[in-house]
């Protein structure tokens, strides 16, 4: 088959059906056209190099056929500056804690296991969770995507909507009140219930924790009150500085750890229900430090991400007293 | 200067007026080749994969209108302007013109105050 033709098939094949005939009509009369110019300025058939370099002049067969159709895409200009900052977002909030989560279940699960399959396993399935959480958010912008083009309703905005503008370095009222009412309510219950590790002594019903207990006692009515310190501070003087960002960290902290201890303490010391057979109870009083163990890595996780907004804090507020000296 | 932010700010510039040219030029009845040469000839070198696409755009809008005739013993499909592109041809121009006034006294404007 002539080369000219074998070009107009393929540029066919990526037309749209309905005007096919059509187009490839013109673009056949055109290159056509272009040939015989050619020709009757030299006075000879074109050679097959020649013809080869008025073809590729033309361009790729694909690339033609899409000149003639209506520029689209699965997430247009519009949308996508959001759709990268949201896939950015979900790879550091969602396969990034999962990614943790899997090497840490997997450390405590199989504690013999060589680290390096350990990450050679959390790499094989971290491939499909983040192909599924990327698949979801390209889903959802496209419909995004797909309903802006049949109803623009990006258009349809008030300016009075826009939201205030928040001082990053402001400490908003209703945290620190929050804070400060939820720490002073916590501490008189904590003294009350949990000063004695005897936390039930009835008849039916007992249950004793741990000699370890007291350092869990001590180290959470410490952080009550110095979180009723830093609070009260904190609504007199109602922006972060150094020192108290510093001692937001500390305190989060020390209260990571010994929630991440406590999970993997076996914090029951003695249970005791009436008509249970002893061996029952045992099964019972087990399975509650499997959970807590179990629970362990989520401690960890969730220690971490208040860990890291702390950091987060400071580096900020560095950065901003940085560019005010540098101002001066 | 960057030989490759000049092409692009250069075909921006052209985009918008190469509606003006193939409208301005279909005035008279021509076919795709043709009007290609017609326009090279007046200095405006356009692309055929920008071209003919183009000319059917410019007909779904009701702005051209073509058949397909023979000449030369060969079938072409000839454009001319519709009675609607005449009256977006002229409504274009004013804008055009309008425009190019409007640079021209900016330019003008700054000229003076470096004199």
């Amino acid at each position: 088959m002539p080369m000219l033709e074998r070009y107009l098939r393929a540029i066919e094949f990526w037309l749209p059906d309905h005007q096919r005939q059509d187009i490839i009509a013109e673009i056949s009369e055109d290159l056509n056209s272009q040939i015989e110019d050619q020709q009757s300025a030299l006075g000879r058939n074109l050679t097959d190099n020649e013809l080869e370099a008025l073809i590729k002049r033309r361009g790729r067969p694909v690339l033609v056929a899409n000149s003639y159709r209506p520029q689209q895409s699965l997430v247009g200009p519009i949308w996508f500056p959001a759709y990268v900052f949201v896939l950015k977002i979900v790879g550091l909030c969602y396969v990034l804690p999962w990614l943790v989560v899997f090497v840490i279940v997997q450390r405590v699960q199989h504690p013999g296991l060589h680290w390096r399959t350990t990450f050679l396993a959390a790499w094989a399935t971290i491939w499909t969770v983040a192909f599924f959480a990327a698949g979801v958010v390209t889903l959802i912008f496209a419909l995004l995507q797909y309903a802006e083009t049949r109803t623009h309703f990006l258009e349809n905005w008030n300016p009075r909507q826009l939201p205030s503008v928040r001082d990053p370095y402001k400490i908003p009222l209703s945290d620190s009140i929050t804070e400060l009412v939820a720490n002073v309510a916590f501490l008189p219950l904590w003294i009350a219930y949990a000063a004695s590790p005897f936390l039930f002594d009835g008849p039916t019903f007992k249950l004793s924790l741990a000699p370890v207990w007291v350092y869990f006692f001590w180290g959470y009515l410490a952080i009550a009150v110095f979180n009723i310190a830093l609070a009260a501070v904190n609504l007199r003087n109602r922006y972060w500085t150094s020192l108290r960002t510093t001692c937001r960290l500390s305190l989060d902290l020390a209260g990571g750890a010994l929630f991440c201890w406590l999970m993997k303490t076996n914090l029951v010391a003695t249970l005791y229900i009436a008509n249970l057979d002893p061996a029952r109870t045992l099964d019972i009083k087990n399975a509650i430090h499997v959970v807590m163990d179990r629970c362990f890595p989520i401690a960890v996780v969730i220690s971490v991400i208040v860990i890291v907004i702390d950091l987060v804090r400071i580096a900020r507020l560095n950065r901003f007293v940085l560019t005010k000296e540098l101002r001066r | 200067m960057n030989p490759g932010l000049f092409e692009n700010l250069r075909l921006e510039l052209r985009r918008g007026s190469l509606v003006l040219a193939v409208l301005a030029t279909l005035r008279s009845e021509r076919y795709g080749y043709t009007l290609r040469k017609a326009l090279s000839e007046n200095g405006l070198e356009v692309d055929e994969n920008t071209l003919y696409p183009l000319l059917r755009r410019l007909e779904t809008q009701g702005l051209l209108a073509s058949e397909w005739r023979e000449e030369n013993k060969r079938n072409k499909r000839f454009y001319r302007l519709s009675s609607d592109g005449e009256q977006m041809l002229l409504r274009l121009l004013t804008e055009w013109q309008n425009i190019h006034a409007a640079v021209n006294e900016i330019l003008k404007e700054h000229d003076d105050a470096n004199a």
